[in-house]
């Protein structure tokens, strides 16, 4: 009797403990834990984790990464409500629906400038400088059908658009200025078909000749697994989609160690390095941290 | 401007594609019930005819792993076979909604009171005339229920299309979240929940007419 | 009339249910299988509707063996009543009772005669009761319309499978009164598979006993009560009923075998002394050739010792004809100590009965009679 009331009792301050340690925000060192958020994509994933390894390493906060989110609104709302520090954004992002009075533009420079502002200012954190590797949105086709019929371009796409079937996420064919609606006028020419589909499955159709152009990002390894080419946005139409890392305004604040590590990330990436760095990911399937680390280590950042 | 107002202004800008994927939503949802019914009421009924549990065992584990397997995985399976958009859309579905309707038909058809079919056939019913005069008729509306049930789980799946190219409210939803629009998130749902309470009244009435023919 | 011969019920998993089983079902009469539960009572009939199939031997309905008719054709000319009604609760008590008429293709407008005149049958009012669901009607309404359904086709054959035991005892013993009325009137082969012993006796023409899979005994519920077969029939029937049930001994064992008469041709004088010597206040008088001529009364004799005896016969008094049932006797005993002469057909003076023995069998016939109720 007096044994099982004693498992009880250590039980229950375990217990407590535990509960206890989930409510403070304290680290191993006696530092800050902070909140890092990364949308689906593995180049946001790579990115919160190069942050994460630093600020471990350098000082004696931690980080805590949330990943997987949907897109980017559940990441603002996390801003909103204080429960993300810091997370890996893109500038294009600042057409996506957010202000009424943003001024559509494809110039990068102008596009990084708009989105340090309003979403700066909306949700009182810090844009920094891009980490230097661009993830554009474009339309790719099969190397080998864009070869046969000399096709280098989406304006010589236009010729075979009405024998082609699209597939792409179901929001770009939602989209005004940068979707389906704005490509089609600013080409000129639509496809025969076009289906919103989940980004995986977009790659399988390809693959099996269901589809015959897609709409990727950039530096999706997949380009190169299925042989695939992006063609050339001649006419500019796409917005450009460069990485920065944001945080929380009252933390950089605070912390001047940690605005310096997000200071020393910037132009740190070519979006050659980021392409290999996802291709590592995502077909050999190594470990995000893996990755990272290495990568950090090549570059003399971490020993 | 209010929120009514700018929502009102979404519709009246936006009104031809919401109807056309919520037509797209009606008819795959549609096209998997019927498909469903079709196929898994006479093999609900089947199986309480069978004798042998362990082929009744295999087939509710079938049905069951279908359920089981994630949605993306199942559809990137569909894909090579079937390619994308409709068809694999309606199969995929299809698959889905075998266990719940197995289950609730098959269960319907043994709240039959083993009494009243045992009337039934000392009285003299054949097998087929106690079927469709005695065992059905009584099963009815534990059937119906199944179905109903499995109706409003459809439509609600039935958003999953929008993965594979088959379009439907789940694009509508999707893109809502993709392209930060609150209004399309919540018209889409808002029209699925309706067109899943529509169905199930409309199937109530349906039971009802059956019932009392 | 249907008759089983040598049936044997064996089951896949080896289990004997029924055992050498010969039986014939009177025609006209109820049938009443009983026994414990597991007796194979309730297999015995569902083999004659075929739901359950036997293994061996024959049943022969009316001569033909019922193998050669089509399982669906027999049942439905049998009627089945079972025990838990089985009413189909999706139809109407029309189409109910209206169900082997339809199946075998009756008229619509005969069919409507049939299902009224069922109804009424019952005491249910047609327009009231025709287009109610099962569940709108009390337990032993839904029994009267199980037993109308199984005779709604005018079956000579219905099956009952304890009909009534799920009903409460009130409406138990309602149904069992009405099916005795209806039976009188219809006259049906009714085989009634009952574990109430109370229920074979107030309703069998021929109780049928089983246990184990084997028929015990069989006959009429006065055969059964009278003579048990073994002390398994004695104890199914229980002590009390058998003691209750079991008929008086004959009116003979009464007799008192010394008993005193006067011949008619003796003295006034004499009848005293014989009555007084033998304690008794009155004396049978009987002629020469033995035949019963009236009775003297000790204190009418003693107030007129001065008449002849013949002037005091009382030729009116009360006399009992032997070979009457001697409950019938124990009933009309008004209770006072007196003779009473018992005479034979033809006149003759028997004896007199023994007032102590009847009325010590009075005694024990009432008390019986007090703890039944």
């Amino acid at each position: 009797m007096m044994t099982f009331r004693k498992l009880f009792l250590v039980g229950f301050v375990l217990l407590l403990t535990i509960v206890a340690g989930c409510g403070d925000k304290t680290s191993a060192d006696g530092g800050q834990v902070f909140t890092a958020a990364s949308a689906k994509n593995t180049d946001s994933k790579i990115n919160v984790q190069l942050l994460k390894l630093l600020v471990e390493d350098r000082t004696d906060h931690e980080i805590d990464i949330v990943e997987d989110l949907p897109a980017s609104p559940q990441i603002f709302a996390g801003f909103e409500r204080d429960e993300f520090d810091f997370a890996s954004l893109f500038s294009g992002e600042v057409y996506n629906n957010y202000f009424d009075d943003v001024e559509y533009s494809t110039d990068p420079d102008k596009t990084l400038k708009q989105a340090q502002k309003f979403f700066g200012e909306e949700y009182d954190i810090k844009w920094y400088d891009p980490l230097g590797y661009v993830n554009n949105y474009s339309i790719a086709a099969k190397r080998k059908f864009l070869q046969k019929n000399d096709v280098n371009t989406l304006t010589e796409l236009g010729e075979y658009a009405d024998s082609l079937t699209l597939g792409t996420d179901n929001a770009w064919i939602e989209r005004d200025n940068d979707g389906y609606k704005g490509f089609k006028k600013t080409y000129g020419y639509e496809f025969d078909d076009a289906r919103g589909m989940d980004v995986a499955l977009m790659y399988e159709g390809i693959d099996t000749g269901e589809l015959d152009v897609v709409t990727v990002y950039t530096v999706d390894p997949q380009l190169k697994e299925y042989d695939l080419k992006v063609l050339e946005d001649t006419k500019n139409f796409f917005p450009p989609y460069e990485a920065s890392l944001v945080a929380a305004n009252d933390v950089i604040d605070e912390y001047g160690e940690i605005n310096d590590i997000l200071q020393s990330l910037v132009d740190v990436v070519s979006t050659e390095e980021m392409t290999n760095l996802i291709y590592q990911v995502d077909i050999e399937k190594r470990e995000v941290m893996e990755v990272a680390k290495e990568f950090l280590q090549e570059k003399g950042m971490l020993d | 401007m209010t929120l009514f107002q700018e929502y009102i202004t979404y519709w009246s800008e936006d009104y031809t594609s919401i109807l056309s994927y919520m037509y797209e939503h009606i008819i795959i949802a549609l096209t998997v019930i019927t498909l469903s019914v079709l196929f898994t009421v006479p093999l609900a009924i089947f199986m309480t005819k069978m004798k042998n549990e362990l082929v009744k065992t295999i087939i509710f584990n079938i049905a069951n792993v279908f359920q089981t397997i994630p949605t993306i995985a199942l559809l990137a399976i569909v894909i090579p076979l079937l390619g994308i958009g409709f068809v694999p859309a309606v199969v995929a579905l299809f698959l889905y909604s075998l266990l719940p309707l197995l289950r609730n038909t098959y269960a319907g058809m043994n709240s039959v009171d083993s009494e009243i079919i045992e009337a039934a056939k000392g009285m003299g019913y054949g097998t087929v005339q106690r079927l469709f005069k005695i065992e059905l008729p009584v099963a009815l509306p534990y059937v119906m229920s199944g179905i109903r049930v499995s109706s409003v789980y459809i439509i609600s799946w039935t958003t999953l299309a929008a993965l594979i190219g088959a379009g439907g409210l789940g694009d509508l939803i999707l893109a809502g979240i993709g392209y930060n629009d609150t209004f399309m998130i919540f018209t889409g749902t808002f029209i699925a929940i309706i067109i899943a309470i529509l169905l199930d009244v409309i199937l109530g009435k349906v039971e009802k007419v059956i019932a009392y023919s | 009339m249907i008759e089983l011969k040598s049936i044997e019920k064996v089951y896949e998993d080896g289990f004997q249910a029924l055992k050498n089983i010969d039986l014939a079902f009177e025609d006209g009469k109820i049938n009443v299988l009983i026994g414990p539960s597991g007796c194979g009572k309730t297999t015995t009939m569902k083999l004659l509707n075929r739901l359950v199939d036997y293994t061996g031997g024959e049943i022969l309905l009316d001569g033909t063996n019922i193998k050669d008719v089509n399982p669906i054709e027999l049942r439905r000319h049998m009627g089945f009543v079972i025990q838990n009604i089985g009413l189909f609760p999706h139809m109407t008590i029309y189409n109910n009772v209206a169900a082997v008429p339809k199946l075998l293709k009756w008229p619509k407008e005969t069919i409507k005669e049939r299902v009224v005149e069922l109804l009424e049958l019952v005491n249910l009012d047609p327009q009231t009761y025709m287009n109610r669901y099962p569940s709108e009607l009390s337990g032993g309404q839904q029994q009267r319309i199980g037993v109308i359904r199984a005779l709604a086709a005018e079956p000579s054959i219905i099956l009952m499978d304890e009909p009534f035991s799920a009903l409460d005892p009130i409406s138990r013993e309602q149904l069992q009164d009405e099916l005795l009325r209806l039976q009188s009137e219809i006259n049906k082969t009714i085989i009634f598979v009952t574990h109430d012993m109370d229920e074979a006796l107030k309703i069998a023409d021929q109780i049928i006993l089983m246990k184990d899979g084997q028929i015990v005994q069989k006959g009429s519920p006065k055969e059964i009560i009278a003579n048990p077969a073994d002390d398994f029939v004695k104890d199914f029937i229980g002590e009390k009923r058998l003691a209750a049930e079991q008929e008086l001994p004959p009116l003979d064992t009464f007799i008192s075998e010394s008993f005193v008469s006067i011949q008619k041709d003796r003295s006034t004088a004499e009848a005293i002394e014989q009555m007084t010597a033998h304690k008794i206040t009155d004396i049978p008088v009987e002629t020469e050739e033995g035949i019963y001529y009236g009775s003297i009364n000790l204190y009418h004799a003693l107030a007129n010792r001065d008449k002849k005896l013949s002037d005091l016969i009382d030729s009116d008094t009360y006399t009992v004809e032997n070979g009457t049932e001697t409950q019938q006797v124990i009933k009309q005993l008004d209770g006072t100590y007196t003779t009473t002469p018992v005479i034979a057909e033809d006149g003759q003076l028997v004896g007199t009965l023994d007032p102590y023995k009847l009325l010590h069998e009075w005694h024990v016939m009432s008390e019986t009679e007090r703890g039944d109720q």
